[in-house]
């Protein structure tokens, strides 16, 4: 060997060794250098979503939450859901027997069964009944011991049992049966302004009860006007949309700045790091559904599903995520399905354009002393055509007799006595699914 | 021509027996350090379990001596038989020395063949040994059968065809030995060969209309196995008469080619290359050298890229995609190989000894060695994080995908897979030996580490180490190897590479247990001393609240109907009801303590509360028979929640006070101070003092019977911070974690009992019950404990000890209590609502 002046043959030799240990360590640092940047642009573009004096606390979500109420009624509130909780856990039969019943709206004349342990309920709930009425509470007036930031903490809920909603549902049916519709509206009222979010479950709900009671004579044009304005009233979609977004933001910040795992109930055994590029794309991402308005409608629905299909088919990370340990994946989610969540609102504006449906075909029948012939006919008692569509722009099922009237979803058609499914393939939204689950509410005769 | 033909005399002079017995011999002995290393490395595996299993007493079950893992090692065995007896041979040019000494060609050939077959008969005795011995087979089925294996057994096939499959590997192994001349070319030709049977059965069922049973494939697999042998049998005599016989004399034909002589081919070829430097001509011969075996194991990682490519973006594996995740083994195995080529290539010794001659240093003849090998794996790597970066990782879009290894995981594994296989060509003697044991080896310490990185909570920076102890070991004995004097040393070096990639994992793991604050020898004694002293509760009564459980509910109107009428009664909360069967045991001894489930609290409290509700809203005798018969059994069940040694009836006993308390202060009107019931509620209320010998009691008898009875062993004792814990480590450390839980706990008592403003038992509990979590808005930060405790208490739930200790409730002056301005304020918003309500229902 003679170690004479390098050769080009002694250069691409060496070339050959050497330049992939150099790239690979090249594409290290870079990676590395990456890590660094894009960490540095997580904190600004967070504050653009939350105040930076709630990012720099322990646990932002639980300093959001303690700005955002109070307890003054703390301790009262958690004595009433105690208290009913016991109560209701006594009778847990009654329940099961008020689930099954349909057609408690039909004849209030007439005792049915349960009637009696319904009374006795509601003598032991008077009580509960009167604190509830007094602390009217909602989601701004209590102050529930939240450990924001700890793995077993409990979190507020309003509806955190399903005690306050259990015990409103026994209370405005017995309303409606006594035929005292002030006092039905009243509960009405109150549970409307506890907020349930949209995403609670049917179980929870006061809706399909009011409408089952629209079948009940009882209703006046005044009492039906008020109704209406409750169903309007209800929460605003957008709103709800952007606080529940802005939520899933702040409890996901410690992840978010410092990539600190987020303590859940099962805990990964494997030591993982996440990217800041993949943390960054999350914010980005979620930023980005928080754009996203008129909840309810098809379009944001739409909207929803293109960010989501965007998201799920771009490369996860950058570089940077090359280097995290130990694999490229990013488990986390954060909360509900947004495409889910985006389907619940329309199943919600759903509902309550159904409602409004019903409600004006009770008021034409005041009006007019008939059913309406068709849902356009609704006009006459200021119900918008619009309003009789559902939120895929297809009227709803109607039906009359004269003496009587079925009004169904959309996807609903009417055979011999039972209802049926139609699917509706729109675009792959699986909405039809949604809609259909939903209901169909007979007035008056409507068999005869 | 064969050899039978050139020496008739000799086979016909010479008694057999007396021919052959030392090439019996010889042959053996070529065979012996294979049986000997599989041994070994079947008995490692069986230690590594046992380690494992020791390690996470029984709680992690790795299970790695599978019966499966063990019948794989005839197999192993039968691989490497043929190339070592004569691949071996045939390499260092042995076999033409055999060729000619006067032994029959045949015999020859049968008895390498008959060696063979001896040590795969004992290499499956040891297996049959190993799998009895150890229980590792799967009792109640019968392995011996064909076509009895069922889908959920671990074993996809009966002894029967793995028997005949290692019998057929072997005859193929020795027919590739013969046929081909270079011994890894044989090795890469054979593994093709030796899953012939199983893909033939695969593509039987892919092509055949209907579902196939495991038992049917059984069958199948045997039949294929059995036509191989019969196939492969004489096409290896042919192979091996053919290359015992005489070579082909040369083709006339070069010579009369004239381009050999061209002025054109001197220039090029002629001259040997020329270099400038020491370094270029190792890696140009590195290259020139190993060729053909680089070019196979780029292929082979390129053959692994694309299978995982096809598996991004294909998420059903069905049809000829089923072989796509068997083909991601190619990369490893490649890798193991490249580690291999590093001492043992073609000519790799002949080489190594060439450079020694050159007076070349260890250092830069090493460097020269793995470049080449090194230079192929960094471009893999920068191929396959390059390709990540097009790549969606989410579980929605690839699950495959998700589960890819980033660049440094992946550089971790290379290193373990290729540092163990360097090290294993360094120390085995044969190319054929090394080949096979390495990617053993490696799967071993792979298979530990990540073991130990998942269970144990091995740090990287260990990985490290134990990835790197290999290519130390390497280049600490290169001037030994490359003077062919490392046998002593390679020995030594070896025990302790083997005991860096062993003890690393557990020295960090023992070091993990002991760094948990556990308590010191004398304080143990001294407690449980303490705790031993302690009278056990000699009378208990278990309070159960009964409430309606849903399974009770069901189906059917009338059914509910007849429930509701006829078990409303039942389900009465009437305090006095609940606490029956405590009164009627505290008639006898007024020792009796009680028990309460978390959830029955829930009834107990909520049944207070409502009673308070209804005494608020309406003072009248109705309402305070109620109250007062809660606060009369409450007066009765606090003191009784107190003689009880449970942690968890403590802790409702804490809440009953903080709410007795609350009630107390805030609902008895001055003209009800002295009824009986409240009196004795103010009596049963505890002071500071009792409260922490109860709590102290409680802790420590749980703690003993948690050591030494074994229902104390069963108790459920939430302890968040064993999640975060290594898993495989949690015998070690919950005995060490409950200790420490334990000494905090008597911390926080005498806190509670000295009204002590000390903080740090809260965080000490905070960190073991809500490891990771956030202090200060935990129930154990200031701000928390700031407030009311009956605002901030989780009723009926346990998720932290002693959150409600030392906090303001527990200094209430009890004689005070009744005469707090707030019962006056009662009073009047009592009255107050009553009135709102008249008027609402007038």
């Amino acid at each position: 060997m003679n170690a004479a002046r390098k050769t080009p043959r002694d250069r691409m030799m060496i070339a050959l060794v050497v330049v992939p240990p150099v790239t690979l360590l090249l594409f290290c640092v870079s990676a590395a250098a990456k890590w660094q940047t894009t960490k540095a642009k997580i904190r600004p573009l967070l504050e653009q979503t939350i105040a930076p004096e709630l990012i720099d606390s322990p646990s932002p979500a639980g300093a959001a939450y303690a700005a955002r109420t109070n307890d003054e009624n703390t301790e009262r509130y958690q004595d009433l859901v105690a208290a009913i909780n016991v109560l209701n856990a006594r009778y847990a039969v009654l329940f099961e027997i008020l689930d099954d019943e349909m057609d408690w709206a039909d004849d209030l004349d007439t005792e049915r069964p349960s009637d009696h342990a319904v009374r006795d309920y509601l003598v032991e709930a008077d009580p509960l009944l009167q604190l509830l009425k007094e602390l009217k509470p909602n989601l701004s007036s209590i102050w529930f011991p939240y450990e924001s930031g700890n793995p077993v903490g409990t979190s507020n809920a309003l509806i955190y049992s399903r005690g306050i909603p259990d015990l409103l549902r026994v209370e405005y049916r017995a309303a409606v049966r006594a035929k005292q519709p002030d006092r039905a509206i009243e509960v009405f009222d109150l549970f409307q302004s506890l907020g349930a979010g949209t995403n609670t479950l049917d179980a929870y709900q006061l809706l399909p009860l009011v409408l089952e009671s629209l079948q009940a004579e009882i209703w006046s044009a005044a009492d039906l006007e008020q109704i209406d304005q409750l169903v309007q009233d209800s929460p605003d979609f957008d709103s709800q949309w952007r606080s529940h977004l802005e939520g899933v933001i702040l409890e996901q910040s410690p992840r978010l700045l410092y990539g600190k795992e987020l303590q859940s109930w099962s805990r990964d055994p494997i030591p993982r790091t996440y990217s800041p590029s993949q943390r960054l794309h999350w914010l980005e991402n979620t930023r980005r559904y928080l754009s996203v308005g008129d909840l309810g409608t098809l379009r944001s629905v739409k909207q929803v599903l293109e960010i989501e299909a965007d998201v799920l088919g771009e490369p996860s990370g950058g570089l940077d995520t090359s280097i995290q340990v130990p694999t490229y994946s990013d488990p986390y989610g954060g909360g509900i399905s947004r495409s889910s969540l985006a389907r619940m609102y329309v199943k919600a504006a759903n509902d309550h354009r159904f409602a409004r449906t019903a409600i004006a075909i009770v008021q034409y029948k005041l009006k007019f002393n008939s059913y309406p012939q068709s849902l356009d006919d609704l006009n006459q008692v200021d119900l918008p055509t619009s309003a009789t569509l559902d939120p895929l722009e297809r009227a709803f099922r109607y039906e009359s007799n004269g003496t009587g009237c079925t009004l169904g979803n959309a996807s609903i058609i009417f055979t011999e006595g039972h209802a049926s499914w139609v699917s509706f393939q729109t675009d792959g939204l699986a909405l039809a699914s949604l809609l259909q689950s939903n209901r169909e509410l007979k007035l008056g005769d409507a068999n005869r | 021509m064969s050899t039978d033909a050139i020496f008739p005399a000799a086979t016909t002079e010479r008694s057999e027996a007396s021919s052959t017995a030392w090439f019996w011999w010889k042959e053996t002995r070529q065979l012996a350090p294979l049986i000997l290393l599989l041994t070994i490395v079947a008995m490692l595996i069986l230690a590594l379990n046992s380690i494992v299993a020791g390690i996470s007493g029984g709680a992690f079950h790795l299970q790695l001596p599978h019966e499966v893992t063990m019948l794989v090692f005839p197999g192993l065995f039968a691989t490497g038989a043929g190339p070592l007896l004569v691949g071996q041979e045939r390499a260092q040019r042995t076999i033409d020395w055999l060729a000619l000494l006067p032994m029959p060609a045949k015999r020859l050939i049968t008895t390498k063949l008959y060696v063979g077959l001896v040590g795969l008969i004992a290499m499956w005795a040891f297996v049959i040994v190993i799998v009895a011995l150890f229980d590792l087979g799967k009792p109640g089925t019968s392995p011996w059968r064909i076509g009895q294996q069922t889908a959920y057994s671990q074993n996809p096939l009966s002894y029967p065809v793995w028997l005949i499959h290692s019998l057929f590997v072997l005859i193929s192994g020795f027919f590739v030995a013969w046929k081909i001349k270079n011994q890894f070319y044989s090795l890469i030709a054979l593994v093709p060969l030796a899953f012939a049977p199983m893909i033939a059965t695969s593509i039987v069922s892919e092509v055949s209309n209907r579902h196939m049973t495991t038992g049917e494939l059984d069958w199948i697999s045997f039949g294929f196995t059995l036509l191989g042998i019969v196939l492969m049998t004489p096409l290896t005599y042919r192979a091996a008469i053919r290359t015992l016989g005489p070579s082909d004399a040369p083709s006339v034909l070069p010579l009369l080619d004239v381009s050999p002589h061209s002025p054109a081919r001197e220039t090029n070829d002629a001259l040997p290359p020329r270099f400038g430097t020491h370094t270029a001509p190792i890696i140009w011969q590195s290259i020139h050298s190993a060729r053909g075996m680089l070019t196979i194991l780029i292929a082979m990682l390129l053959v692994s890229w694309l299978a995982a490519m096809s598996l991004a973006l294909e998420s059903h594996h069905r049809g000829i995609y089923g072989w796509l995740p068997p083909l991601l083994l190619a990369a490893p195995l490649a890798v193991c190989w490249l580690g291999i080529s590093v001492f043992k290539h073609d000519g790799g010794s002949d080489r190594i000894r060439f450079l020694a001659d050159r007076g070349l240093s260890p250092a830069k003849t090493y460097c020269g060695l793995h470049a080449v090998p090194v230079a192929i794996l960094c471009t893999a790597l920068v191929v396959y994080g390059l390709w990540n970066l097009t790549l969606s990782h989410r579980f929605a879009s690839s699950a495959f995908a998700a589960t890819l290894p980033t660049i440094p995981t992946m550089m971790l594994f290379v290193a373990v897979i290729y540092g163990v296989s360097q090290w294993t060509s360094q120390f085995a003697r044969t190319m054929i030996l090394s080949a096979i044991l390495a990617p053993i080896l490696s799967v071993l310490a792979t298979g530990w580490l990540v073991f130990g990185y998942v269970s144990l909570g091995l740090p990287m920076v260990a990985m490290v180490v134990c990835a790197l102890a290999p290519f130390a070991a390497t280049m600490l004995l290169m001037r030994r190897y490359m003077d062919c004097r490392d046998r002593l040393a390679s020995l030594v070096v070896g025990m302790v590479v083997l005991g860096v990639i062993t003890l690393v994992p557990i020295g960090f793991a023992a070091a993990h247990v002991l760094s948990i604050d556990a308590m010191s020898s004398t304080m143990r004694d001294r407690l449980l001393a303490e705790a031993n002293r302690l009278k056990p509760a000699t009378q208990v009564a278990g309070l159960m609240l009964s409430t309606l459980d849903s399974d009770d509910v069901s189906d059917g109107e009338a059914e509910l109907q007849a429930l509701l009428d006829l078990d409303l009664p039942r389900y009465s909360i009437d305090p006095e009801q609940m606490i029956a069967p405590l009164t009627a045991k505290l008639a006898a001894s007024d020792q009796v303590s009680a028990q309460i489930q978390q959830w029955d609290y829930v009834g107990w409290h909520g049944g207070l509360t409502w009673a308070r509700i209804i005494w608020r809203q309406d003072q009248n005798e109705d309402a305070w028979g109620r109250l007062a018969s809660w606060i009369d059994a409450s007066a009765i069940l606090l003191p009784a929640l107190r003689r009880s040694t449970r942690i968890s009836d403590q802790e409702m006993a804490d809440q009953l006070e903080v709410l007795l308390i609350a009630t107390l202060k805030n609902d008895i009107p001055s003209g009800r101070r002295d009824d009986v019931a409240v009196q004795a509620a103010i009596n049963s209320l505890g002071t500071p003092r009792t409260r922490a010998v109860a709590r102290r009691r409680a802790v420590l008898t749980t703690w003993r019977n948690r050591i030494h009875a074994p229902e104390g062993r069963k108790q459920y004792h939430y302890l968040h911070q064993l999640q975060h814990q290594p898993q495989g480590l949690l015998p070690w450390t919950d005995p060490r974690l409950f200790e420490s839980l334990v000494l905090a706990m008597l911390e926080g008592i005498e806190a509670a009992e000295n009204h002590s403003t000390e903080t740090r038992w809260c965080q000490k509990l905070h960190q073991i019950h809500q490891t990771g979590g956030v202090f200060e808005t935990s129930r154990y930060g200031s701000e928390m404990r700031s407030k009311p405790a009956i605002q901030t208490m989780i009723v009926g739930r346990i998720n932290g000890y002693g959150q409600l200790w030392g906090r303001d409730w527990e200094y209430v002056d009890t004689r005070s209590l009744l005469s707090s301005p707030t019962n006056v304020q009662a009073q009047a918003s009592s009255e107050a609502a009553k009135q709102s309500r008249t008027e609402s229902s007038e």
